[in-house]
């Protein structure tokens, strides 16, 4: 199960995966480039158009408090996105780290550590999010009560998301291990950490890219679930699950302000599952 | 004994459907029933253990979970204590002595470890405490009125999941390669990427506002839990379908089934009997996780649907600082999540033989 060129070029013919790449690239971009896309500052109020739905002005219709949604859509990109994205990599490295050194030790370390894990994976993970981001929100390290919040979401998914990707390195790392080439430069006087880095590690990458692929997806989930309850990050960042936060309580009369960062959260999340089975499929090419 | 295994798991299956269908048309469980599925259950299970020398293993894994929880009650009591801010900080400052009057009330001006060993050694009594909000009230109570509410959303939503994955999951998988199959999983996977919080406002104007079919909100009766239910199952039954499709593939592909085939099976005999059974252990193996999507899930639709049930205590408490019903709230999603991780183990071992205990 390794990333080769094989893979590559798999991939390559995958249409369905490279049209999701596209998506996501473009999401990506509109993320960077949202001072420059969106026609409005996100936080400029037009009291004159309350509520308003579709228009040539404002493409998306208008909020309660008379912001341009197209704008805040853009604006929430940036956050959602980025809050996901750092969050996984977070937990790429913890879950690297922890999931190595369990699977290279063995023995007690490594039942102690899987043991810790379970513990952890027994208590629902929304549950523990909130009470992660709910401790994070409450201990005063950071004055700014807005950047308190968007730390503590970044802390609290992180914290949830490193356990899947721990387990995962340390059952690959305990796969490789055995295999004749890590145990010749282990018997050839490597260091530990030197046969970790060359011959282990990049021989786990697919499956490992596979699941950080997949991780994003559901951390835009539960980065918009916390904003949906009330427990997520407080404006001026208004993430995609703020603003329909906002927008369900009036979906009757204005459903405009609901559906269109649900879609939003959608087509991201579908790119990005989409993508994580091409690369599965491009890896794995028998599951098809 | 034998036989009775054989033939004796209708009977806690009829009796659980039985329960499903009596509390869907509305009407309380009576105790009776729900104590018949109960004992039937129990009596199978421990026939089972028995027969197969399991007991050893059930023990250890009952101990394991006692530990569990009484690792996660000793993590939230510590980390729910190191807040700062306490529960009685309102925005009106009250006098000191009342202040101190209310904390003493509840213990917490003795020291953090004392804390600590009454409210375990209440644990160990089943005794959770008192709400700080609905004062007067305990815990137990308050949970114990809206658990039966969660436990009822729940199965329901795992039984539309189940019944809706895997019967989509095992088409795609015999329509393997056709438009049919595209059209499944790419369904399935806009399931999985479809957020409740989309999910359920549409239902709710389309199928109640429009056609009128459904309640929008509560939870007194048929009509009223049908919308819940099915935004709830979604999100799983699209995980479950697609599961489903690549476990009966690989079964389809495997050895055993090659030679079932060349023996001169019928199809038929095959499909279900071979291949479907064998891929129905991986899928059976996610309960768990579809179990913990489900709890997760619920917050969003318990908030929604404005469902009286532990979600919005547990959001509520959260926001109230009612720190004793946060801990019994979140306990209790623990003990839900490791009950039916255990009872999924012990279900996959009954079809799986493969499976060793050790």
């Amino acid at each position: 199960m390794i990333f080769d060129q094989d893979s590559w070029k798999r991939l390559k013919k995958n249409k369905v995966a490279l049209g999701s790449a596209a998506v996501i690239l473009i999401l990506i971009l509109i993320a960077v480039l949202a001072p420059v896309l969106s026609p409005y500052p996100f936080d400029a109020q037009y009291l004159d158009q309350i509520l308003a739905s579709f228009s040539r002005r404002h493409l998306l219709g208008t909020d309660n408090l008379g912001r341009d949604m197209l704008s805040r859509l853009i604006y929430g990109a940036r956050i959602s996105m980025a809050v996901a994205v750092f969050t996984a990599v977070v937990a790429l490295v913890i879950g690297i780290f922890y999931g190595s050194l369990a699977g290279w030790m063995g023995g007690w370390v490594d039942s102690l550590m899987m043991r810790s894990i379970d513990i952890l994976d027994s208590i629902p993970a929304l549950v523990l999010l909130i009470l992660v981001k709910v401790f994070f929100d409450s201990i005063g390290v950071i004055g700014n009560p807005e950047l308190r919040s968007l730390v503590g979401m970044l802390l609290a998914l992180s914290f949830v998301s490193w356990v899947s990707m721990a387990r995962l390195v340390r059952a690959q790392v305990l796969q490789v291990k055995q295999m004749a080439y890590v145990e010749s430069s282990r018997a050839l006087g490597a260091s530990a950490a030197r046969s970790l880095a060359k011959h282990v590690l990049p021989n786990i990458a697919g499956p490992v890219m596979v699941l950080l692929t997949y991780m994003i997806p559901s951390n835009i989930l539960f980065e918009s679930f916390l904003s949906f309850l009330g427990l997520g990050l407080q404006p001026p960042y208004a993430s995609w699950g703020v603003l329909a936060n906002d927008g369900w309580r009036t979906m009757r009369t204005y459903p405009h302000l609901m559906i269109s960062p649900g879609v939003a959260i959608f087509l991201a999340m579908l790119s990005f599952n989409l993508l994580g089975d091409g690369l599965r499929d491009a890896i794995d090419p028998k599951m098809k | 004994m034998k036989s009775f295994l054989k033939r004796g798991a209708w009977l806690p299956v009829l009796l659980f459907w039985a329960c499903v269908v009596w509390t869907f048309l509305g009407y309380d469980l009576p105790p009776a029933l729900l104590g018949a599925f109960l004992v039937t259950a129990l009596l199978y299970f421990s026939f089972y253990v028995v027969e197969n020398s399991l007991g050893w293993f059930v023990l250890r894994r009952t101990l394991e979970a006692l530990f569990t929880i009484f690792v996660i009650a000793s993590l939230t009591f510590l980390l729910l204590r190191t807040i700062p801010g306490g529960p009685f900080d309102e925005e009106k400052a009250l006098p000191p002595e009342v202040k101190a009057n209310i904390e003493a009330k509840y213990g917490l001006d003795q020291p953090l470890l004392t804390q600590y060993v009454i409210y375990m050694g209440n644990l160990a009594h089943g005794d959770l405490g008192e709400s700080y909000k609905y004062v007067g009230r305990p815990i137990t109570e308050i949970i114990a009125d809206a658990f039966p509410t969660s436990i009822q959303l729940g199965v329901y939503a795992l039984l539309v999941a189940y019944l809706l994955g895997l019967p989509l999951g095992v088409i795609a998988a015999s329509r393997h390669g056709t438009w049919m199959d595209s059209a499944l999983m790419m369904a399935a996977i806009s399931g999985v990427s479809l957020p409740s919080f989309l999910v359920a406002p549409l239902f709710v104007i389309l199928f109640s506002f429009t056609l009128g079919w459904f309640e929008p909100a509560l939870w007194e009766g048929p009509s009223f839990y049908v919308l819940p239910m099915v935004v709830l199952g979604i999100r799983p039954a699209a995980g479950i379908a697609r599961l489903t499709r690549a476990s009966v593939l690989e079964v389809i592909r495997s050895d055993f089934i090659r030679t079932a085939k060349s023996k001169g099976l019928s199809e038929r005999v095959v499909l279900f009997k071979h291949v479907f059974r064998n891929s129905l252990i991986p899928v059976l193996s996610l309960a768990g996780p579809m179990v913990a999507g489900i709890l997760t899930g619920s917050f969003i639709i318990e908030l929604i649907f404005a469902i009286p049930g532990l979600a919005k205590h547990m959001i509520q408490s959260v926001t109230n600082r009612d720190y004793p019903l946060v801990l019994g709230a979140t306990l209790l999603f623990s003990v839900m999540l490791v009950v039916a991780n255990l009872i999924t183990d012990l279900l996959i071992a009954m079809i799986d033989p493969r499976v060793k205990f050790s």
